[in-house]
């Protein structure tokens, strides 16, 4: 907070132990860099296997009000620029963020590029400024702008509160980004997944379209905020969405909340959903 | 093209190593290729089912893990019964001479039969498995399609001495002897295919 950027990784049930110290980062607005590996729940589960069961608990796992931001990689070239982002996005907000990645990915060998510095943009850190001979207020009570505490007055409470929300609501589409493949022809059928599981789905959908199947593929970059207006826009001639994750079929919700038919394959056991095992879920929706 | 390489056994094998290592000889080899280490182990360092994948290919590989493998490498009967049925028919299945083919399911595919584990333990240990398995499997592959031509045994040699050099780091006696028998392993595996056999 006060010179250095910070950033934490965990896998599993290290990210319970953190929810707390989440929570305040989000409301005393400190950038932070949290890493979760997910690995297989609830407890020490499936300690070396992967998941993805965590997606709901990096949204709502700390208490109170909030919005926070979530990313999610595929790959490893990804996981290298996506940690830059998730610290610059901490930075440019002043909140926490989620690094949200698999034991797949974290695990795999690729080869990456990496860039010189300088080459990829990254915030500087800013220290908060202080008032007149006053230190910067830091505190786990709703604060004002000026890190005044606020917590007995209502008005001001609610206040305090939603300009913590509001900084992630109002800028959405700035925040969430999503990847599209095979739009071109208009497909009603869309693959939609994130992480190491959208490696699957991709992979489905390649065996699809070399059949001649009309399916698109849609990968969350951003699961929190859920990028809705996106999702929509891309999938605007879709009537139905197959979502694969490692999980009880909890992304697959929120596809369903835009008003679309959703197919979950909802995969638990430690193992990535095959491309075989998408492919025959997919047959059975497409025409 | 895609090609998929599996080595799978007991923790303590070095299937984890040999994966690593291959993956990064392919890469000096040849980088135009995309490559992929996958590995999939328990929670016991040692003892255990472990395996790790490799896939080669000169487009981009989407799904990470080995399903459809052109080679690989059995060195326990729970590894050869849990994965053969996922070689191609076209593929090998390089066993070591203590796995039992006939308990499987996939007697009609290729098998190749190797001394694996009693040579890693008259170098040393069960762990030069790993360098024995990757031996032969850059005199296999470098015979394939994709790799013809492109994988020499001094070249790994290279990466396999800068790898052990690095990891091994911490060590303060033994790295030089470490390094000579992981060597020695992969000569000695390297050897054991017999391309004339395929």
């Amino acid at each position: 907070m006060a010179g250095w950027k910070a950033m934490v990784a965990t896998s599993g049930p290290g990210f319970s132990l953190m929810q707390e110290g989440i929570g305040h980062a989000i409301n005393a607005e400190v950038p932070l860099l949290v890493v979760d590996v997910q690995r297989g729940g609830p407890s020490t589960g499936q300690p070396t296997m992967p998941s993805q069961q965590d997606v709901f608990q990096a949204r709502y796992g700390s208490h109170g009000s909030y919005e926070i931001i979530v990313l999610s990689p595929s790959n490893v070239q990804e996981l290298f620029y996506l940690t830059i982002d998730a610290i610059n996005l901490s930075e440019q907000y002043r909140t926490p963020v989620i690094l949200l990645t698999e034991e797949v990915t974290v695990h795999l060998w690729e080869k990456i590029y990496i860039p010189d510095p300088g080459e990829y943009p990254v915030l500087p850190h800013v220290t908060p400024p202080t008032h007149g001979d006053e230190g910067f207020l830091l505190e786990g009570q709703l604060h004002d702008e000026r890190g005044y505490n606020v917590a007995n007055d209502p008005e001001l409470s609610a206040k305090a509160l939603w300009r913590l929300i509001r900084k992630i609501r109002d800028n959405v589409d700035r925040i969430s980004r999503i990847e599209v493949k095979y739009f071109e022809d208009e497909p009603e059928v869309f693959v939609a997944s994130y992480g190491c599981s959208a490696r699957s789905a991709l992979a489905a959908v390649k065996m699809l379209r070399r059949e001649g199947y009309r399916v698109g593929f849609l990968r969350l970059i951003t699961l929190w905020p859920f990028p809705e207006n996106a999702i929509k826009n891309a999938l605007r001639n879709a009537s139905t969405v197959v979502v694969p994750e490692m999980n009880a079929g909890y992304m697959a919700r929120e596809f369903r909340l835009l008003g679309l038919n959703v197919v979950p394959i909802p995969k638990l056991g430690g193992e990535m959903p095959t491309p075989e095992e998408i492919y025959s879920v997919v047959r059975g929706v497409v025409s | 093209m895609r090609l998929e390489v599996r080595f799978a056994g007991f923790g303590g094998q070095g299937v984890i190593t040999a994966g690593r290592l291959l993956a990064l000889i392919i890469i000096e080899a040849d980088p135009s290729l995309y490559v992929v280490y996958s590995p999939s182990y328990g929670f016991q360092t040692r003892g255990g089912d472990a395996l790790s994948d490799v896939i080669i290919s000169d487009e981009e590989i989407d799904y990470p893990k080995a399903r459809r493998i052109d080679l690989a490498f059995m060195l326990t009967q729970q590894a050869y019964n849990k994965y053969c049925e996922f070689v191609r028919d076209d593929g090998l299945i390089v066993i070591d001479e203590h796995v039992n083919k006939s308990i499987g399911k996939c007697g009609n595919k290729r098998h190749y039969e190797l001394s694996i584990v009693t040579s890693a333990r008259q170098i040393g240990g069960d762990v030069f498995a790993s360098t024995i398995m990757l031996g032969a499997s850059i005199n296999y592959l470098g015979n394939t399609e994709l790799l013809k031509g492109k994988l020499m045994l001094e070249c790994a040699k290279q990466v396999v001495i800068k790898y052990f050099k690095e990891t091994l780091l911490g060590r303060r006696v033994g790295v030089e002897d470490l390094i000579n028998k992981n060597i020695k392993a992969l000569e000695i595996g390297y050897k054991m295919i017999k391309i004339n056999d395929f």
